[in-house]
């Protein structure tokens, strides 16, 4: 049976009253209390730094490092946005930080490996290829512009909170959209170009 | 709606006012048709219509509980006062110095009240030999040149010091961190 708008919205009340306990509790240094929270969004943080960083090793480190420091920080959490979105806004700029760290490596070293393709792809063939086509496009962005493309539509995010997120003006993070469907666009019709794929 | 008219669209992700314009322009612009495919296909898969959820790798929460129970949660920074008090930033800034004064001085009270005796003595001492016999008369007319009041400036000296130490850590604490980032 699916539940009624009522009993949702009691549930998610609910949920966000227990996890302000486990905040309370993991800021007075309950580890316990704390491993709740990791439990809880362990998904939403490797997935946002995997889809930041299309790497499984490095989304790894990355949500592994914000979670470190989230808990270091967490008792000066004021609780002015859900936790959620203050979690976020450490795993973004984590990631961010550890894609211009990987640029400059992988430039020193000459390695450029296709780091999009670890990111999941769909089960159909087609889909699949398009989905890479799509990864390797998003891969090729500017840390900035992937950052607020990743937000704004896989993590379906408005452009006031991808601001909030990467510490930015509304209307730069526009800009960032802008730019990325721009340079998006021209990549997609040059393969389409190349591979003649219709 | 012309060439440049709908590529700007197409950049701002293509709001809905302006939709049949762009359609219209694309169905006699081969050009801009091929872009209108290509963004509604870049769109239909960034929406996530096609993206299976991403899940955390096995053992993750452990592996994170693992660094999180030996990370130092007092961090870098020199805490001794909570930062969380809503005070004037002088009075935070002078806490630290003025705190840790203050601990020295009960504890000295407590200890061996007749250090602080001698402390003064030589205090005094000190200001006489270097301060008043070069500051002269005008220091003795003012009635700076008395134990105590000597006594109270020298200890003034010293939170200010303490005060000076802390903001200069702080400092090269920012610095370090802005390196490293």
């Amino acid at each position: 049976m699916v539940p009624s708008t009522s009993e949702s919205a009691k549930q998610a009340a609910g949920e966000l009253s227990e996890e302000s306990g486990w905040i309370e509790r993991a800021c007075a240094g309950d580890t316990a209390a704390f491993r709740r929270l990791v439990e809880r969004y362990s998904d939403l943080a490797y997935g946002l730094a995997l889809r930041m960083l299309g790497s499984a090793e490095e989304a790894e480190e990355t949500a592994q490092d914000a979670f470190v420091r989230a808990w270091r920080a967490l008792p000066r959490f004021r609780g002015d946005s859900r936790f959620s979105t203050w979690l976020y806004r450490i795993v973004a700029r984590r990631a961010l930080d550890r894609s211009a760290a990987l640029k400059v490596r992988r430039a020193r070293e000459g390695t450029f490996e296709d780091a999009a393709l670890e990111v999941p792809a769909p089960a159909d063939a087609r889909g699949s290829r398009v989905s890479r086509r799509l990864d390797r496009l998003l891969e090729s962005l500017p840390e900035m512009q992937r950052a607020a493309v990743v937000l704004y539509y896989y993590e379906d995010r408005s452009v006031e909170e991808v601001a909030r997120t990467l510490g930015l003006p509304p209307g730069t993070v526009k800009t960032h959209l802008h730019r990325a469907r721009a340079l998006l666009r021209a990549g997609w019709e040059l393969e389409e170009r190349r591979s003649g794929i219709e | 709606m012309n060439c440049s008219e709908l590529k700007r669209w197409l950049n701002e992700g293509m709001p809905q006012g302006p939709e049949p314009a762009a359609r219209a322009h694309a169905a006699r612009c081969p050009e801009c048709a091929a872009s209108l495919r290509a963004q509604l296909e870049i769109e239909a898969l960034l929406s996530g219509e096609r993206h299976p959820p991403v899940g955390a790798p096995p053992r993750f929460v452990d592996r994170v509980m693992a660094e999180v129970l030996v990370a130092d949660r007092s961090g870098p920074r020199i805490e001794l006062w909570p930062a969380a008090i809503p005070l004037p930033w002088w009075v935070q800034a002078a806490a630290d110095p003025a705190t840790a004064l203050a601990c020295v001085l009960v504890a000295l009270l407590g200890w061996r009240i007749d250090w602080l005796g001698d402390l003064a003595r030589r205090a005094g001492d000190l200001g006489s030999r270097y301060v008043i016999q070069s500051l002269g008369p005008t220091w003795s007319a003012m009635g700076l040149d008395r134990p105590a009041v000597t006594l109270g400036l020298e200890l003034s000296v010293l939170p200010a010091l303490a005060w000076g130490s802390i903001i200069l850590y702080r400092w090269t604490e920012r610095l370090s961190r802005s390196a490293r980032a």
